[in-house]
């Protein structure tokens, strides 16, 4: 009985033994995970990561690919060491800067050299997804496995190591883990889409397990202000959470303009953007800030960048407008990185700038005596940008135009929503889109928008504006000609001008306007349904009748006798009657005439 | 010869039908009253439409005139259109004014054409308002996006003398308009001396129909002062064309009595 007792001792303390980290079974959200990562958040550090205490960047140029260190305060390559089989970004963590080989796994450059400090290659099988580091050069790096291909079976292991290489510990779990976060005093690492699991940094302990229930968790990033961790479309405050629970709402943003894409960081979970891409110049910036009740960023600014496009947007109450946009003169750009209300850039030649995004000034810029860069990672807190002329951007609505009008024509999406922009932006501005209708210059995107949200929101304000514009003659001397004849004609006649009326009768009588002008013209003026009219309308139709040039596109003439069967009198009905009955009536016109006399004739029985 | 009796009859067979098939088209239209010429207008047959419609543009009743504008409004395919303003342009009757007018602006560029020069040939007499009224759409019409229309224009624009398009003639020579060429020397003025002098320069240019307008400018009674037909006479023996020298041939033997200095000129120049 006694050896029973004990038997059952032994196996219950040995089933009450606590579960290992990132098990599926560990609780999530409990008061007391939350005190203990209380206590270990610090008020945010708004240091260098390098232990050189310089900003600096480190750059990956390419032919041949190499990691370039740069001091930004006097320009100065601080060395260039060649990379050829790095597939991850630099990570810049202390004394060291780290980053993933392909054949020798984990590398480690010195800070100051760019001598190789050590490497250590990953666990086999398995696949490098991400890493970070802190000032002390401890990184947590995070590779993947997945069984028999798929993701579903994935297993990931969490290996954090210290500046000289040693391993303090490592971790393997069933399921994803995202590249981690190395604060201060914890390690967070994104699990499952839906868990932040803070770590201990020396032994492999799982402190607390943040469970998010509206959207996921994709990446988890440290500023000055605090750690934010969200997806593409929210984002949390580590210090909201754990002062207001779980049910913390996210910060989340929405905006009339269409095409505004929401990423408010590198998806962590994703293996393209371990590396530098061209996702990285499709993002969102802001200075993330732990409002009272959630995140919010400061200055109620954020910045959307698209390739070498930035747009400065003012997000009050979780509505973004956009107040102004710049695009970066004759180049693309490899990076971005925001510190408190300033965006660095780099371009791929070298011209490393910075921007306002209050107000969107281009604030500085210096050529490095570095080109053809695929990347980079900056390191660059508390770096105050050299006084100088800031150059303040066009007015938006130009700003938008030229982007939208840019010949370059790399950035479909962003002219695109460039112009998407403008037609929120734009509003009554109806000589805007008249202009980008009526400019040569226009792109077909940026015109066939205009007219589309012309024909959509007709502006009675710009009445007189559309009616000079069909009022041009037609003139070879002078080499004018009305513009826009079938967006005008069917603006005045949606808005049913009855000014509109003589200027489209003059224009429905030239020689000039094409068969689909003179349908759209005829269609507008039909809508206005002026009297008119119908004496213009019997003429043109007469003359017309027996046309060979209208039997391929009888439409118009079609619309007429419409318009004479509904808004004539007896002289129209006897005209159309002759029209039905003369052999030499077009066949096509002739049959709808007859169907529409037909149609009165059997109704009336 | 037993079938002797039928030998006439197939040589009268064999004479008649010629004549029976000819006689088929041999409608004597002088002969038809209007209301047939009417009836042949609108039947199926285009070729008796076209007939009648000439036959109705060559009657002089008032009632041939009506009946032609009143087709033509009631419409009909562009060639019979065209014969029927021609038809009527014949006329010259100022009745026709109006529906020419609609038709100057036809979609169609013959049909424009057409209607210009039926209204160029309406014996306005002493009315000057509609004189005015015509040169004005003959203006108009130098602005035109289709140079066959633009063409006729310049040509009756010379042909009515209307002075006032000069300015447009010369932006058309500019853009290489040969029949604006021929009309400036009909209107042109000193503007157009000068710029016919500078085009002679210009080796892009043709010079022959050039040096046959300014013939026709100095033959004009209306066209001075003397120094400028001095220059241009000038010009012209400078140049070494077979053009040139016939144009100074014809200005010295039949210019101007008034301006005999520059037809001296070209006489001593011809001399050379």
């Amino acid at each position: 009985m006694k050896k029973i007792l004990f038997i059952s001792v032994v196996l219950s303390v040995v089933s009450c033994k606590p579960l290992p980290p990132f098990h599926q079974d560990r609780t999530a959200n409990t008061k007391a995970q939350f005190k203990a990562v209380k206590q270990l958040q610090n008020t945010g550090d708004a240091r260098v990561m390098n232990s050189s205490g310089k900003a600096m960047i480190v750059i990956q140029s390419t032919m041949p690919k190499s990691a370039v260190a740069v001091n930004v305060e006097t320009g100065a390559v601080l060395w260039s060491v060649p990379t050829p089989d790095a597939n991850s970004r630099y990570v810049i963590a202390g004394p060291i800067v780290a980053y993933n080989d392909a054949k020798k796994g984990v590398v480690a450059l010195d800070i100051n050299s760019g001598k190789v400090k050590w490497t250590r290659k990953l666990t086999a099988k398995r696949v490098f997804l991400g890493m970070s580091g802190d000032r002390s050069g401890k990184l947590a790096v995070i590779s993947v496995y997945k069984q028999r291909g798929s993701s579903l079976n994935q297993i990931s292991e969490l290996l954090v190591l210290n500046s000289s290489g040693k391993e303090v510990y490592k971790v393997e779990t069933q399921g994803r883990m995202g590249w981690p976060l190395v604060s201060s005093r914890f390690i967070a690492v994104p699990y499952r889409s839906q868990y932040l699991v803070v770590m201990d940094k020396s032994k492999p302990v799982e402190i607390a397990r943040i469970h998010v229930k509206n959207g996921e968790i994709r990446f988890v990033e440290e500023t000055r202000n605090g750690v934010f961790f969200g997806d593409k479309s929210g984002i949390y405050s580590l210090k909201s959470i754990l002062a207001n629970g779980p049910q913390t709402p996210r910060f989340r943003i929405k905006s009339e303009i269409r095409h505004l894409e929401f990423n408010f960081a590198r998806d962590h979970y994703s293996s393209i953007m371990k590396d530098y891409s061209a996702y990285d110049m499709r993002l969102l910036h802001g200075d993330m800030v732990s409002g009272l009740k959630t995140a919010e960023f400061s200055k109620d600014t954020i910045v959307f960048n698209m390739f070498r496009y930035l747009f400065g947007f003012d997000v009050k109450d979780g509505n973004a407008s956009v107040k102004w946009a710049v695009s970066i003169d004759g180049d693309n750009l490899a990076g971005l990185q925001s510190y408190g209300e300033i965006l660095f850039y780099i371009t791929k030649a070298g011209v490393l700038g910075a921007v306002n995004m209050v107000n969107g000034e281009k604030l500085w810029s210096r050529k490095l005596e570095v080109e053809n860069i695929r990347g980079a990672s900056f390191d660059m807190s508390g770096f105050i940008v050299p006084a100088g002329s800031p150059v303040s951007p066009a007015p938006l609505l130009d700003s938008l135009t030229e982007i939208a009008n840019d010949p370059d024509t790399r950035f479909p999406l962003a002219k695109r929503f460039a112009i998407d922009a403008l037609a929120v932006v734009g509003g009554a501005g109806v000589s805007r889109l008249l202009s980008m209708i009526t400019n040569p210059k226009s792109s077909k995107m940026l015109r066939d928008k205009a007219e589309h949200d012309l024909i959509a929101r007709p502006d009675k304000k710009g009445i007189p504006l559309y009616i000079n514009l069909i009022s041009t003659p037609f003139d070879f001397i002078k080499g004018t000609r009305p513009l826009a004849i079938g967006v005008m004609a069917d603006v005045l006649g949606k808005l049913k001008s009855v000014k509109a009326v003589d200027p489209l009768l003059r224009l429905m009588v030239s020689p000039h306007i094409t068969t689909a002008e003179l349908l759209k013209v005829t269609e507008a003026l039909l809508a206005i349904g002026d009297k008119r009219i119908v004496r213009p309308f019997r003429e043109f139709l007469l003359a017309y009748r027996a046309d060979p040039s209208f039997a391929q596109d009888i439409h118009p003439l079609q619309k007429m006798a419409e318009g004479l069967f509904k808004m004539g009198g007896s002289a129209e009905r006897q005209v159309l009657l002759f029209l039905s009955e003369d052999q030499r009536t077009l066949p096509r016109l002739k049959v709808y005439i007859e169907r529409m006399l037909n149609k009165t004739r059997t109704e009336k029985k | 010869m037993r079938f002797k009796f039928l030998l006439p009859v197939i040589l009268s067979v064999i004479i008649a039908i010629p004549s029976i098939s000819q006689g088929k088209s041999k409608i004597r239209w002088n002969k038809l009253v209007e209301d047939d010429l009417l009836k042949f207008l609108t039947s199926n047959n285009m070729e008796y439409a076209l007939k009648a419609v000439e036959e109705l543009g060559k009657r002089k009743s008032p009632s041939s005139l009506d009946e032609l504008l009143g087709q033509l409004l009631l419409g009909h395919p562009p060639e019979l259109s065209l014969t029927i303003i021609n038809a009527i342009g014949s006329k010259g009757n100022v009745k026709s004014f109006k529906t020419l007018s609609y038709f100057a602006s036809h979609r169609n560029h013959s049909i424009r054409s057409a209607a210009l020069t039926a209204l160029s040939l309406i014996q306005t007499g002493k009315d000057q308002l509609l004189k005015t009224k015509i040169d004005n759409i003959l203006i108009r019409a130098l602005r035109d996006f289709d140079s066959n229309v633009r063409n006729t224009a310049a040509f009756l624009i010379g042909k009515r003398k209307i002075a006032s398009a000069e300015k447009d003639l010369l932006v058309l020579f500019g853009a290489g308009s040969i029949a604006a060429v021929d009309a400036l020397g009909y209107i042109g003025g000193i503007t157009t001396a000068r710029t016919f002098a500078i085009a002679l320069d210009n080796k892009k240019v043709s010079k022959e129909r050039i040096i046959s307008s300014i013939l026709t400018m100095l033959k004009r009674n209306d066209f001075g002062p003397e120094p400028v037909r001095v220059q241009l006479v000038k010009i012209l023996g400078s140049l070494n064309l077979p053009g040139a020298q016939d144009a100074l041939i014809k200005y010295h033997g039949t210019g101007p009595e008034k301006f005999m200095r520059s037809r001296k000129l070209a006489f001593k120049i011809l001399s050379k």
